[in-house]
């Protein structure tokens, strides 16, 4: 890949890269800080990386520097009992609905499954298009999905004892919600 | 068909990747399942994947931080003459590494051929006359080896 084309890859891909790294480290300020040096990483290497599969590359890259972080802030930041983030000062009320075992289910996926999990929910994008952005086929873009949905039901469901079902109704159609 | 053949492309029908035809028909297939068949299976698969993709499509999606590009291509612009320099000289160590190589390549056979590249013929065994009979090939080896008779 020519450095030339970086910043138009950027802008491609930053907001995804930024919004999947949330997900691992759940504070803002972290996420914008390992999205930045993600960028760098792939900046310094741009010139071995191909053009058809740089954004597969770009999240394996993304999904180990944020497991890397995570193991170095639990040996350090989170210990340190100044870290405002160990405050327990905020009111009840104002709890936000809890991602942390979904997001901790997508984490311990390899990062080609979290990644196709990604790209098809978060980002809403069909297998085609995931294929394109992947450099792989249509078919292998299925069975990694479908191996991904796998990993992540039985996570769950060891995670929290019980079927992870939202809803008791029984629409007629299948694709009704 | 079986459920189970069905089940394979339940995924892509909960993607909405199949073709209308080939969705209506695995609707209805599902939809009878358990009164028809008498299976759970199914529908247990169903409600699973649909769990999971509500969870999924209702996390919030942040918003990305507009002076984040910036501050990126910034830094990017102040580390790229490292990252030249950088790939300048792994390029260097690549080529030192090839040469090194080829020049040890060379040398090992320079080495090699004045070490057992010697005039010494081969000796050969007396019965070979016998078996060849006196040909020149036997004879030279024979005469220079100083054996011949």
């Amino acid at each position: 890949m020519k450095p030339e084309s970086f910043e138009a890859f950027l802008t491609e891909n930053e907001k995804r890269i930024y919004n999947y790294l949330l997900r691992f480290v759940e504070v803002d300020a972290d996420a914008q800080d390992l999205t930045q040096n993600v960028f760098l990483a792939f900046y310094a290497r741009i010139g071995d990386i191909e053009e058809n599969t740089a954004t597969a590359y770009l999240y394996r890259m993304a999904h180990n520097m944020a497991l890397n972080w995570l193991k170095q802030t639990k040996k350090t930041v989170l210990k340190d009992p100044y870290d405002f983030r160990n405050l327990k000062d905020k009111p009840a009320t104002e709890a936000k609905a809890d991602y942390t075992i979904l997001n901790k289910a997508l984490m311990e996926l390899p990062p080609k499954l979290s990644t196709v999990i990604h790209l098809q929910y978060y980002e809403q994008l069909s297998y085609k298009e995931i294929s394109e952005k992947l450099g792989i086929s249509v078919k292998a873009v299925e069975s990694l999905l479908v191996r991904a949905k796998k990993q992540l039901r039985k996570k769950i469901l060891k995670e929290t004892g019980s079927e992870y079902v939202y809803s008791n109704r029984r629409p007629n159609s299948v694709l009704a919600e | 068909m079986t459920c189970r053949k069905y089940r394979k492309e339940l995924s892509r029908l909960l993607d909405r990747e199949l073709s209308a035809e080939r969705a209506a028909e695995l609707e209805a297939w599902f939809a009878s399942c358990a009164e028809v068949r008498h299976c759970s299976v199914c529908r247990k698969l169903i409600d699973e994947h649909k769990s999971l993709q509500h969870a999924f499509q209702s996390t919030p999606q942040s918003e990305f931080p507009a002076f984040l590009h910036e501050r990126i291509m910034a830094s990017v612009r102040q580390e790229a003459p490292v990252y030249r320099k950088q790939a300048i000289r792994k390029r260097w160590q690549l080529v030192r590494a090839a040469i090194a190589i080829l020049l040890s390549i060379y040398v090992g056979s320079l080495i090699g051929l004045r070490t057992f590249n010697t005039q010494t013929p081969v000796r050969t065994d007396r019965s070979a006359l016998r078996t060849f009979g006196d040909n020149g090939l036997v004879s030279t080896l024979y005469i220079n080896n100083g054996d011949m008779e």
